[in-house]
């Protein structure tokens, strides 16, 4: 008798979601899937707003990384009044987009993930959370603490707030750094860079534990994408698209974002809010890619500071090819942590930083602009169309996690396959599902924005597990 | 002997509606400069709080809760959860849980009461209701006063 088993909801990810696993006759796993279940709609609703106002309301899709929105967002604006902006308002956004990149990396890695991996996947529940994990560790659980907040002082510094500042706008930026958030971000850097190193020698220690979860949490074959500069080095925010296969090959390189149609289709599923993008040129679903963390250290060249640059080489020296295993999350997300803080300290010596040139003004130039920018979880588009007063027609956002979506289902049946057998599951084993879902940090809210009236799958089931009733609308 | 430091948390979400009483009157309380008492506006309660209340002898959350227009602002001293139901998620959170945190993490748990606001209109708005407003000038006295009882 087929039965299904149901994970509802998966826990400690950013917004809300269900796994569904499938078992066969003989009580093996014969599918599983990943269910974003919650529904938002920001393409629809900022239709017919200014285009002014949209870096201000798409910061707004996620309390996590409202930076990575804002910077799309003003980027896109940029294209669209046809401007350069001023090198203290470009350096001054990437600042800011390190510092997003600390916080949230610190929040995935210390109090996401690391219940995991310092108490252990069959930990029980109860204490496998950051609680348990203070109680087990608490001095990395307070050096963690400490450089989240690091991360987000930077934003509050720049922006005026932690959570949604209104900073970067089409053109520019609204404000500039002072010497005392300069001297504070400086006087606080030794210690944020003491508690990335710790941390990444923790993981490179546990990594020997972990090795048989290394080798099965979504460990298989796909093509990476993120960006890259015009030497092929990591990119946070400039640079253009690369797509590199699973031997490490670059298969296509320096796409301006612009294109982004040409390459990547957006596949919908029925069982999933989540939209599925696909690499054009291989069709659907072959053309399965991952982005985010172990992306970007999959696709760049070099990482260009001195610190990170070493840790790539170890990193990198684990496979012939590319690192495959989604498990490596991890790894590339403290190795990010790393080399984002000595390029921060690298911006802080720079002269232009302090000049108050900040914003080029200008009106509507174009009618349509695409905004790129790498947020934590993966590479972030923003796409408008406006009319000649400025009012957006059509938006377009393509989210990192929704990206991963296909890598995310790949995963999820993958560490299914391996450890279920039988309708008797061990909590650890339905925690492993979990944990190969959180490698990827997912961030649901960000994730389901688009408009109009979803597909809907539900399946009614008896006590015994048999589908007695199915009602779908499309 | 030197005053006690306090901590007022104002928290909610400013665009939506009567949810933003907390950071309302965390912005009003900043404004009278009152001294040793620092203010932080927040959407939610996120860990790293627990540095700001560790730093602290005493701390007045600030929130609005949904009752009756009428309803009096209440105070509620509050004590840690204890460790098996406390703060387990990046932002899923509430006040007693963030004090635990900042027991467990510190060895320190300052003297904390949560001010609760009554609010009517939670849809999405970025104003107060009129009854909100009302209620809004009641809560500053009642922070005002327990203030006071904390030096």
């Amino acid at each position: 008798m087929a039965q299904r088993i149901v994970i509802d909801p998966v826990t400690r990810i950013e917004g809300h979601a269900k796994i569904t696993i499938h078992l066969d006759d003989e009580g093996n796993v014969s599918d599983a899937r990943f269910h974003v279940t919650e529904f938002r709609g920001f393409e629809r609703f900022c239709e017919g707003r200014p285009l002014w106002e949209m870096a201000a309301i798409t910061a707004r899709v996620c309390g996590i990384c409202p930076v990575s929105h804002l910077l799309a967002s003003a980027k896109a604006g940029d294209q669209i009044l046809a401007v350069t902006i001023p090198p203290a308002a470009e350096k001054l956004r990437q600042l800011m987009n390190l510092g997003q990149i600390v916080q949230s990396h610190a929040l995935s890695f210390f109090h996401l993930s690391a219940p995991d991996l310092l108490l252990g996947m069959d930990c029980e529940p109860a204490k496998r959370n950051v609680i348990g994990l203070i109680m087990a560790d608490p001095a990395l659980a307070r050096s963690g603490i400490r450089l989240r907040q690091f991360g987000q002082e930077i934003i509050q510094i720049l922006g005026g707030s932690k959570i949604h500042p209104a900073w970067a706008v089409p053109g520019g930026v609204r404000s500039g750094l002072t010497q005392e958030g300069r001297n504070h971000i400086l006087e606080r850097l030794p210690e944020a860079k003491a508690t990335a190193a710790a941390a990444l020698a923790l993981f490179k220690k546990l990594l020997k534990k972990y090795k048989r979860e290394a080798q099965i949490f979504g460990n298989f074959p796909s093509l990476f994408m993120g960006l890259v500069g015009p030497n092929g080095e990591w990119e946070h925010h400039n640079g253009k698209l690369r797509f590199s296969d699973a031997a490490g090959n670059v298969i296509d390189d320096q796409i301006e974002a612009s294109r982004y149609q040409e390459v990547i289709g957006e596949a919908v599923e029925t069982y999933s809010y989540l939209k599925s993008p696909y690499y054009k040129p291989l069709g659907y679903p072959d053309g399965i890619y991952r982005v985010g963390p172990l992306a970007r250290l999959n696709v760049c060249s070099k990482f260009g500071t001195p610190q990170a640059d070493a840790e790539l080489a170890i990193f990198r020296g684990m496979s012939d090819g590319a690192v495959t295993s989604s498990f490596m999350y991890h790894y590339a997300r403290l190795i990010e942590i790393v080399g984002s803080l000595e390029r921060i300290e690298r911006y802080l010596e720079d002269s232009d930083l302090m000049s108050n040139r900040l914003r080029a003004d200008a009106g509507i130039n174009k009618l349509e602009g695409v905004g790129v920018s790498e947020a934590p979880r993966g590479t972030l588009f923003h796409h408008y169309q406006v009319d000649e007063t400025g009012l957006i027609k059509k938006v377009n956002l393509i989210i990192a996690t929704g990206q991963n979506n296909l890598a995310m289902n790949r995963t999820v049946a993958q560490i299914a396959k391996h450890y279920i057998h039988g309708p008797e599951i061990p909590e650890g084993m339905l925690n492993r599902v979990e944990a190969g879902i959180r490698a990827f940090d997912p961030c649901l809210s960000c994730s389901t924005h688009q408009a109009g009236r979803m597909p809907m799958e539900i399946d009614l089931c008896n006590a015994r597990g048999e589908i007695v009733d199915h009602v779908a609308r499309s | 002997m030197s005053a006690r430091a306090i901590l007022i948390v104002g928290y909610g979400n400013e665009l939506r509606g009567d949810d933003g009483l907390g950071p309302r009157l965390a912005r009003e309380i900043r404004a009278l400069n009152l001294p040793d008492v620092h203010c932080v506006e927040a959407h939610q309660l996120l860990p790293e709080l627990a540095l700001d209340l560790a730093a602290h002898d005493a701390v007045l959350f600030v929130d609005a809760i949904q009752v009756s227009a009428d309803a009096p602002v209440q105070k509620i001293p509050l004590t840690p959860l204890t460790p098996a139901t406390a703060f387990t998620g990046p932002h899923v959170s509430d006040p007693a849980g963030l004090l635990a945190l900042t027991r467990d993490l510190y060895q320190k748990c300052p003297t904390a009461w949560l001010v609760a606001i009554p609010g009517t209109q939670f849809d999405f708005n970025d104003s107060l209701s009129p009854q909100a407003e009302k209620a809004a000038a009641r809560a500053l006295e009642t922070v005002k006063a327990l203030i006071a009882t904390l030096r």
